[in-house]
Formats: structure tokens, C-alpha cells, sequence
């Protein structure tokens, strides 16, 4: 979403990404990533997480499901998407016609503010994620060449997790061309 | 097939979390355009 953040701009969205981890654990990864909007912290999950039904109440770390959510300047939700895992997202083209179709002009949103920064005890360097994608691309199209005959609907399904990795590969050249 | 697009009518309630500042952030004070969550499982 960071290397389509302009586009999605223009057609009168700001974007804020939403987790339950703490504010330096947040400033950490958009510090890592070179973000271009702020990751808001909601750590006990009940200001905006479970009420809008993106809580994950099958992993014990009491974490957010992935997905968007998009609020009109109505304040109504006109489109939600909860996710099964962290390749599971609605496509960015998705979310520009959504924008679209509200038909509202340009909109503008400063670089965010980054206080305190302590990375959680697990976080990956930055310098481990191209690899640590690869490694998940590989292994799909493994997975996906064993079942591509036999079951139509996971050969889809792998088919769209692919796509998804290589957006994170895209999303990480990104980051590149922001920290020049 | 993949995930859980739902088309929903609901209007959100205003809230009030952190920044990554440790700032409050409200949401009624960011609606002079639409707002585009994207939620995260957290960091990696």
C-alpha cells in the first residue's frame, strides 16, 4: 500500500495502518519500512480492532486479523475485508476503485511522527525479508505445482498467495526508493 | 475464494488510539477525507 500511498491520495484517502502492538513497536516497523503513513496502536483491541471485526481470536497473541477497512468522510465503513493470513489482503486496485467510486477530490497527509522506537523481541531486520519472501515464494510454487491438477480451487488459492509475495517484493523495492 | 470480502452497511464509532508518537489519534478528526485502515497481525 506504501508504493500505491499517492494514488490512493489523489482519490481523497488517507491511509493509516492499524496494529495491537505498542506505539515504539509501531515506530520500529515504520522506521524498518520507511512508511509513509503511521501505524496506529490499539493494544487492548477495542477501539477500532474487535469493534470493526478484525480481531483474531484464534492466535493467542491477541493480535488483528489483516485486511482494510475504508470510513467515508460520512464516517459510514463502505468496504471491509478481513483476511485469513498475512498474504491475504485486498489488492490495492481494489481499494482505488473503492476510493473512486466515493468521487472525492485530492486529499493530502503529512509524513508521519515517529516517537520512541523498540522493536518487539521477534522482529525481522530489514535486511531478512527479501530472503524470508523468497523462501515463501519457493515453497508456494512447490506446493502449488504438486496440486495444480488435482485440486482447482488451492491451485487458485496458491495462485494469488504467489501474486501477493511477489507485491511484498514489489513493496519492498519500494522501501529502497523511499530511504534514498 | 479469497478471504472474506464482505460488502457491510455500519457506521463506524468514533475512537481514540496512539500514534506512533504516543499521541492520541481520533478518528472524527480525520474525516475531511475518506480513512483507509489497513490492519497489521503486527511486527515482523
Amino acid at each position: 500500500m506504501a508504493n500505491r500511498h499517492q494514488e490512493l491520495l489523489e482519490l481523497g484517502g488517507k491511509v493509516f495502518a492499524v496494529s495491537a502492538d505498542t506505539a515504539p513497536m509501531n515506530a520500529a516497523v515504520m522506521e524498518k519500512l520507511a512508511l509513509p503513513f503511521p501505524i496506529l496502536s490499539d493494544p487492548e483491541r477495542d477501539q477500532v480492532i474487535t469493534p470493526l471485526g478484525f480481531a483474531d481470536d484464534k492466535d493467542p497473541r491477541e493480535i488483528a486479523r489483516p485486511g482494510v477497512a475504508i470510513i467515508s468522510p460520512d464516517a459510514e465503513v463502505v468496504y471491509s475485508f478481513v483476511g485469513r493470513d498475512y498474504a491475504d489482503r485486498p489488492l490495492e486496485d481494489v481499494l482505488v476503485e473503492k476510493l473512486g467510486q466515493l468521487g472525492l477530490g485530492p486529499t493530502s497527509q503529512p509524513a508521519p511522527e515517529l516517537g520512541p522506537i523498540e522493536a518487539g523481541e521477534k522482529a525481522m531486520p530489514y535486511r531478512g525479508l527479501s530472503s524470508y519472501l523468497r523462501g515463501a515464494k519457493f515453497a508456494g510454487l512447490a506446493i502449488r505445482s504438486r496440486h495444480r491438477d488435482l485440486d482447482e480451487d488451492f491451485s487458485a488459492d496458491m495462485t494469488a498467495y504467489l501474486e501477493m509475495i511477489d507485491r511484498y517484493l514489489d513493496a519492498l523495492r519500494g522501501v529502497e526508493d523511499r530511504k534514498a | 475464494m479469497v478471504g472474506k470480502d464482505r460488502r457491510i452497511t455500519q457506521m463506524a464509532i468514533d475512537f481514540t488510539v496512539s500514534d506512533a508518537a504516543g499521541k492520541p489519534w481520533t478518528l472524527s478528526d480525520h474525516l475531511d477525507s475518506a480513512v483507509v485502515l489497513t490492519f497489521q497481525r503486527g511486527d515482523f
